[in-house]
């Protein structure tokens, strides 16, 4: 068992999460802005970074109908879509001894671009290392903008009959 | 991620949109608490104008005195409306600052809320204590 110091660096807007093993690695930011977490890895344990898009879930139009109506049509949302990336990597971890793990995140945000690059001393055998999704991210959020922009057509439609109607 | 974890994404991006709107009523309850002490201001001002030009301006400005007459009836009313509409906004900011709390606490991700938390909190005092010294005043 040896004891991992992870370390991902450039993870500013990005906020990935981490398991190894499927196990939450609990990640803080230190005072350069960097995510650090600490683990126990075996011979073989798998090491994931991810994040996820609330966009590319199944029920991702169901989601922004919620968002849309709660946050007062639109009016409301406006931390949305900073950053339409997600990250998969997996590695397995081959460890000789306690090491430190240094993550950075890559500034190339095509689809299948590599999203990590890695430096450690431990032996490592990289499973996927990509940007994914990016094209059915971009494409779900032009279709949620121009529903967006009918809805908001509409919204001002009935505004106008309304007060058409009301004088 | 487990479902859970997805669920609890959305739920916190819910909390942001919820921050936003108790940020909006606090402004909106601490404008209408104001608006008789605005009332009082634009009363003094006209009634300064009155008195610095020694009740001149009566004959200065064509129909003045039609003028201060429907301004302060204007002023009174939407002083009434802006008091009745008061509870309302605070009503709203208190329970979208306390759902923004309790949605942001949630969060899985390595980014922490805590500005937003703090400032939720602060919204919601501000539009209790803001409401209960306006009724206070009132009374």
């Amino acid at each position: 068992m040896s004891r991992i110091k992870l370390s991902i660096k450039g993870a500013a807007g990005v906020s990935p999460l981490a398991t190894i093993d499927d196990q939450k690695v609990k990640l803080r930011k230190n005072s350069f802005g960097n995510l650090e977490g600490n683990f126990e890895a075996t011979e073989g344990s798998v090491l994931k970074i991810y994040t996820w898009e609330i966009i590319s879930s199944p029920l991702w139009l169901l989601w922004e109908f919620v968002f849309f109506v709660v946050s007062v049509f639109g009016i409301f949302d406006w931390g949305r879509g900073k950053y339409l990336r997600e990250i998969a990597f997996e590695v397995v971890l081959h460890p000789r001894g306690d090491d430190t793990i240094v993550a950075t995140v890559l500034r190339e945000k095509g689809e299948g671009s590599p999203a990590l690059g890695l430096s450690c001393a431990t032996e490592t055998e990289i499973r996927e290392n990509e940007y994914v999704n990016t094209a059915k991210l971009k494409k779900r959020r032009k279709i949620v903008n121009w529903l967006r922009f009918v809805a908001w057509l509409c919204i001002i439609g009935c505004a106008i009959a309304i007060i058409a109607n009301f004088f | 991620m487990t479902s859970g974890d997805r669920l609890r994404i959305g739920v916190v991006r819910l909390g942001n949109i919820f921050f936003g709107i108790s940020l909006v009523c606090t402004i909106l309850t601490l404008f209408t608490a104001f608006t008789p002490f605005l009332f009082a201001l634009y009363l003094l001002v006209l009634i300064f104008i009155v008195l610095i030009t020694i009740g001149t301006i009566f004959v200065m400005v064509d129909d003045f005195g039609g003028f201060f007459t429907n301004s302060t009836e204007f002023m009174g009313s939407f002083t009434e409306t802006a008091l009745v509409a008061m509870p309302y906004f605070a009503g709203i900011g208190v329970a979208a600052a306390v759902l923004a709390v309790l949605l942001l606490s949630l969060e899985v991700r390595p980014k922490k809320h805590v500005a937003k938390i703090v400032l939720s909190v602060v919204f919601a005092v501000l539009t209790v204590a803001i409401v209960i010294f306006s009724r206070l005043v009132v009374q």
